[in-house]
């Protein structure tokens, strides 16, 4: 039987490999996903430490329930599914006091830290944390992750209709935030948004 | 314009799915400015969220994998295999009862007795002829005693078909099973 290269083999076909008894096949996937899954949770759950166990939980449970995967679907979809899942379930078993944490206060002396946090008040996203939970879960898996409507309606168990709707009213709603908001962003006449961004900007 | 907002509808729907717009769209946009503010709005809008995607993605720990890896290892040897054991216990069931349908299905053939309904089954008599002794009895105990003889067949060919089908699972059991699943279930 000739040698497969695993790292050719599309996500679909390493869990099918996976389902077989091939560990290195699961490496390769946790390899593919794991950052944006633990981004995902990032978004999710605004803590890193807590995406970092959720991110573990999460493959765990793949790992444990990959012979449930069917390779007709795409591999992503369930994986973020299992995701939003586990996340869920920590908010439910989440106490009130794990809300403060430590890693919240920034440490005001390391410039790094001083930069990212310029880089998140401009960023648009920063300013969609204040639209609703699926309005904001619906733009970042559509835009962040750069998933199909449809991929993302069967993430958040819906169909592609809601979704189109959810899309439509957080983008109103974040162009309405971001008029209030001092983002480094001009408005125009209509309430039209215009990036400060060169590349961006209109001609 | 009156139909505007069936173009907004067209254009939300293309902003969504990051398509180009159809030509008729296009075309009316070229004298709308509402609709065109409207459409570059969301537009940059969409621009502006993917172009700052990177900004908001955190880098994951270097020991992650290693932390996952670990658990995995934790969790066993290899994935779960897809569990058959669900598959055969529901098969033996359906087995059961395919057995219990076609013994009932069949009964009548295999009963061997002179009882009415069953030579009207088989056409061998006239109904009338067949139901005669019945309709004669006049006292309640005598039709009672003639039900039950009725009935009796049935009720030994069930008992014998669930006899079989204990037998059957307990034979199962004690060849296929292993000895540690039957010491866990109840049904030994």
């Amino acid at each position: 039987m000739p040698a497969v290269d695993l790292s050719e083999l599309s996500p679909e076909q390493l869990a099918a490999r996976c389902q077989a008894g091939c560990r290195e096949s699961f490496e390769l996937l946790v390899e593919k996903f794991e950052q944006r899954i633990f981004n995902f949770l990032c978004q999710m759950t605004g803590n890193r430490h807590d995406a970092e166990d959720l991110t573990q939980d999460t493959f765990v449970k793949v790992y444990r329930n990959i012979h449930r995967y069917r390779p007709m679907f795409a591999f992503s979809t369930w994986l973020f599914t299992i995701a939003k899942r586990t996340a869920f379930s920590h908010f439910r078993s989440a106490k009130p006091s794990e809300e403060l944490s430590v890693e919240q206060d920034p440490d005001f002396d390391d410039p790094s830290v001083l930069l990212q946090q310029k880089d998140d008040q401009l960023s648009v996203w920063n300013v969609a944390k204040k639209l609703k939970p699926n309005q904001y879960e619906a733009l970042w898996l559509r835009y962040g992750e750069g998933l199909s409507v449809a991929e993302t309606a069967q993430i958040m168990n819906t169909n592609q209709i809601h979704i189109k709707v959810l899309l439509h009213r957080g983008r109103q709603q974040l162009a309405k935030h971001l008029r209030h908001h001092e983002t480094g962003f001009q408005f125009g006449e209509s309430g039209g948004i215009v990036g400060t961004n060169p590349t961006l900007s209109e001609e | 314009m009156r139909a505007c907002w069936f173009f907004k509808i067209v254009m939300a729907n293309r902003v969504d799915s990051q398509e180009r717009l159809p030509d008729w769209v296009q075309s009316h946009l070229g004298h709308c400015e509402p609709c065109r503010s409207v459409y570059r709005a969301e537009f940059r809008l969409v621009e502006r969220l993917i172009a700052d995607v990177p900004i908001q993605r955190q880098e994951s720990p270097s020991f992650l994998r290693g932390k996952i890896m670990a658990a995995v290892r934790r969790e066993g040897m290899a994935p779960a295999p897809r569990s058959f054991r669900h598959v055969w216990l529901t098969g033996i069931a359906a087995a059961v009862l395919l057995l219990v349908a076609l013994s009932i299905r069949f009964l009548p053939n295999l009963e061997n007795s002179t009882d009415a309904d069953v030579l009207v089954g088989q056409n061998l008599v006239d109904p009338a002829e067949a139901f005669a002794p019945v309709l004669t009895l006049a006292n309640r105990e005598k039709l009672m005693a003639f039900s039950r003889s009725l009935d009796e067949p049935l009720e030994k060919e069930l008992q014998f078909v669930v006899s079989d089908a204990k037998a059957a699972v307990q034979k199962l059991a004690i060849n296929f099973i292993p000895e540690q699943m039957i010491a866990q279930s109840s049904w030994r």
